[in-house]
């Protein structure tokens, strides 16, 4: 009887939400404002809301509206104060074994459309309803293994989920019922590779990247998202003898074990029809025997590939031969505005290795390149194209190199936002140092991330950084209470606020002009970028506490 | 920015954090060992071979292989590849893929028919899989973790003179520093001793907060918490106490370390190597 009651107000909850609505093209094309679509909010990947109900004067009268607990796993998750109805749970994957029912964290975006939202941790999705915080259902993969570090989020595409695993599977799921329609392996668990990206959908493309520390051949692949067939795959280093950029390695051995892993999502333009990410790291990470001193193309560079083929069409290396596993998978932002008095279309990205890049993405000119720290010590100098000068006294050595930032960098995967309002770009930044010693001097140099330790000696100094990019430096720089990075990410709005965590247990929101603060809550350490959304004319904001998702509105 | 202006006091609790380390024996764990990457970060599960299978591979592997892919199985430049990095070795479960290319059947390999028994095929797979299982999730070498080179590459005389210009403020040879190259015996944990000024395993110095709002008397204690918005502190008697903060309130936080990690951007790593040269001659 009980159960009858449940089920019964199970089906009035989910009643008024079974209009799914298909997300179309045109819907992927629109700047963000009222739905957040895509993992970066829009293809141009401001994570700027145009929603302003929520400004800088209103701001504090920001408040609750719910708090939901995601419980990760293939058991029904129990009901708590503030959940009344046990979500269907729909069990998938290739996995076996029991072994992948534990804990995580939520450090990806959100997507909301039409009053639903789609929350991840590694091997999990959930459907939640965006107004009450109730699991509408939960997918849960039994993975086969791999490094479970983090999930950044779905992609929406008709009325489709996809999403990738652990151990690297693309799975499309039906969006109103979390029912699996396909699933493809993208590369082998067993050879190292792992997978965090949320795809990005691109008219019928699924593009999923991958990950991998053991010196594998890093790649994109495209599939469509209807058949799940494979359309394309994009190699980041050389794999053929006659390749362009081969000659930037060693060897073709190097080459293809050469990494530059594809673990964060990019940004589309459309006039151009390209795709622009930004690449990992070259393997062996922190010695370079074996892959020789050259610019190890096309890793730790912004590339821009044309979405309908997988071929490059520009590239620029932001960390040249890189020897302190400083990726540069950080999240490209597209931006129309003056540089030097004249028009331009830009792309932007603050890198890991303290470094900030403004280039022409038509053409992936390069016009700025700015240190963004004086703490930043492993670069002397410019290349004769712009980009850090490796010092090679700085690499890993036997008695120990004093680095900064540490190779966790100056930032991570941490998405930045963009306020066309301020003409600021919003990012963390922490002046890390750490000692690197070599510990395998064989002059064949090591494997992946081998052959190091690399041993911590503190920050002076964590901020969120509001960077001009017409200068290349930071117009304000707020000091954060923390030693690491604020939070998962930043948030951009028209109301003249910059959303993030603050490091030391709360989301706050600083004034996007200067960063001054002017609200804050302290619901723990923020672990994914905050979001905005606006439902039945409610503004939303949105944030994750490890398992745990804020909802909050205007009171 | 760094800040240069150190107060006398907060120098001494840098000579008492430095004297923290001090109990000789402690473990300090995070630094006698490699770093580990994250615990969700695993390794590619194998099945545990047996260990006279295992044992019988090596040996055919030293008698067959090892003069082209060497005795680590990391290779050699232009004659064999390195295994341990081989796509078709790591994804290997039950010889699959290893035994093929051994026995010479795959595209290519032709030439290299080493091996034909059954059971030889099958030990140098399960050799090869067995110390597979040694590089871990992020490719690190065999024996990498048991290999530890002397750090000790610096100039113990200049040390001594950089020790005597720069350290002597807050820090003496004869004082706080006596016995230090014995109390902390390993050269990389004493260099990130001094670095830091504390180091893992040792408790952290207390960071103290003095709070002052206007019209009330200041309270001070132990930070436990600071941000724009709210201060708490842990007061003498150990009750806590909160405070919100207003622009007019003045927080100022004593953090004993802050004045070491100000100085990282200072220092070379000749400086580094040299001052721990010196150090480790202060028995």
């Amino acid at each position: 009887m009980k159960l009858r009651i449940f089920s019964f107000t199970a089906a009035l909850l989910l009643g008024p939400l079974s209009h799914a609505q298909a997300v179309s093209h045109e819907d992927l094309m629109r700047p963000l404002k009222d739905s957040w679509l895509t993992y970066n909010g829009d293809y141009t990947s401001k994570r700027y809301s145009s929603l302003t109900a929520v400004n800088r004067n209103t701001v504090k009268n920001l408040g609750l509206a719910w708090v939901a607990k995601m419980v990760p796993g293939n058991e029904p998750a129990p009901l708590t104060g503030y959940s009344r109805v046990n979500a269907p749970v729909i069990v998938g994957g290739e996995g076996t074994e029991q072994r992948s029912a534990r804990g995580g964290s939520i450090k990806g975006t959100f997507l909301e459309n039409n009053g639903v939202l789609y929350v991840t941790m590694p091997d999990n999705v959930w459907a939640v309803d965006a107004r009450s915080g109730e699991v509408l259902w939960h997918y849960f993969w039994k993975t086969r293994g791999g490094t479970h570090i983090g999930n950044r989020g779905v992609a929406l595409w008709h009325d489709y989920v996809f999403f990738e695993t652990p151990d690297n599977y693309l799975v499309s799921l039906e969006a109103k019922t979390g029912k699996e329609r396909w699933h493809r392996k993208i590369a082998n668990v067993e050879g190292g590779y792992f997978s965090t990206p949320a795809p990005t959908i691109i008219k019928n493309h699924v593009l999923a990247g991958v990950g991998n520390d053991i010196d594998a051949p890093m790649f994109l692949k495209s599939y469509d998202p209807e058949t799940g067939d494979l359309q394309w795959t994009w190699y980041v280093t050389p794999q053929n003898p006659g390749d362009p950029g081969l000659d930037t390695w060693k060897n073709l051995d190097a080459a293809r074990h050469g990494g530059g892993g594809t673990w964060v999502a990019g940004a589309y333009d459309p006039e151009t029809n390209l795709y622009i990410l930004g690449t990992g790291n070259p393997t062996p990470s922190w010695q370079t025997g074996l892959r020789g001193d050259g610019d190890n193309l096309y890793t730790c560079s912004l590339v821009a590939l044309d979405v309908d083929t997988g071929k490059l069409k520009w590239y620029y290396s932001t960390s040249p031969h890189d020897t302190h596993d400083y990726d540069s998978a950080q999240v490209p932002v597209l931006v129309d505005g003056k540089f030097k008095g004249r028009q331009r279309k830009l792309v932007m990205t603050a890198s890991r290795n303290g470094y900030f890049f403004v280039l022409d993405r038509v053409t992936g000119e390069h016009l700025l390149t700015s240190k963004l720290s004086d703490a930043t010590n492993w670069a002397e100098g410019y290349t004769d194209k712009g980009g850090p000068k490796t010092n090679p006294a700085k690499d890993a050595s036997i008695g120990g190199t004093l680095i900064s930032p540490a190779s966790g960098g100056t930032v991570n995967w941490q998405p930045p936002a963009f306020s066309p309002q301020t003409g600021l770009l919003y990012q963390y930044h922490v002046d890390s140092y750490s000692m690197a010693y070599l510990t395998d001097p064989d002059p064949r140099g090591a494997m992946g991330l081998g052959g190091k330790e690399e041993v911590g000696m503190g920050t002076t100094g964590s901020y969120v950084l509001g960077i001009d990019y017409k200068t290349g430096t930071p117009r304000w720089r707020r000091k954060l209470y923390g030693t690491g990075f604020g939070g998962g990410g930043l948030l951009a709005t028209a109301g003249g606020l910059v959303f993030t965590g603050d490091g030391s247990g709360s989301l706050v929101a600083f004034d996007a002009a200067n960063g001054n603060p002017l609200w804050s809550t302290r619901i723990g350490s923020v672990s994914n970028a905050p979001q905005t959304f606006e439902l039945d004319g409610h503004q939303y904001v949105i944030s994750a506490v490890g398992d745990t998702v804020y909802a909050f509105e205007l009171k | 920015m760094p800040e240069s202006n150190r107060s006398r006091s907060s120098s001494r609790r840098i000579a008492a954090a430095i004297l923290l380390l001090i109990p000789a024996g402690i473990t300090l764990y995070s630094v006698a060992q490699h770093i580990e990457t994250s615990k969700f970060n695993e390794a590619p599960m194998r099945p545990v071979d047996p260990p006279q299978v295992v044992a019988a591979g090596k040996v055919l592997y030293e008698k067959h292989c090892e003069s082209c892919h060497s005795a680590d199985l990391r290779g050699k430049e232009n004659v064999g590849p390195n295994i341990l990095r081989s796509q078709d070795a790591l994804v290997d479960m039950h010889g699959e893929s290893l035994e093929p290319i051994i026995r010479g059947e795959k595209a290519g390999l032709t030439n290299h028919r080493i091996l034909t028994e059954k059971d030889d095929v099958a030990a140098v797979a399960a050799y090869v899989r067995s110390i597979l299982s040694e590089i871990g999730s992020q490719g690190r070498a065999p024996g990498d973790a048991l290999r530890s080179p002397n750090i000790l590459v610096g100039d113990a005389a200049s040390g001594q003179h950089y020790f005597e210009a720069k350290c002597t403020r807050c820090h003496s040879a004869e004082g706080d520093m006596k016995g230090i190259g014995k109390k902390i015996s390993s050269p990389k944990t004493l260099q990130s001793a001094w670095i830091r000024g504390n180091h893992f395993g040792v408790p952290v110095p207390v960071i103290t907060a003095t709070v002052q709002e206007p019209g009330k008397p200041a309270v001070e204690g132990t930070a436990i918490h600071v941000d724009d918005f709210l201060v708490t502190v842990k007061l003498q008697d150990g009750t806590l106490q909160s405070i919100r903060r207003t622009p007019q309130t003045k927080v100022e936080v004593h953090d004993p370390l802050e004045a070491h990690r100000n100085l990282l951007p200072t220092y070379t790593d000749k400086d580094i190597h040299d001052v721990t040269a010196y150090l480790v001659t202060l028995k």
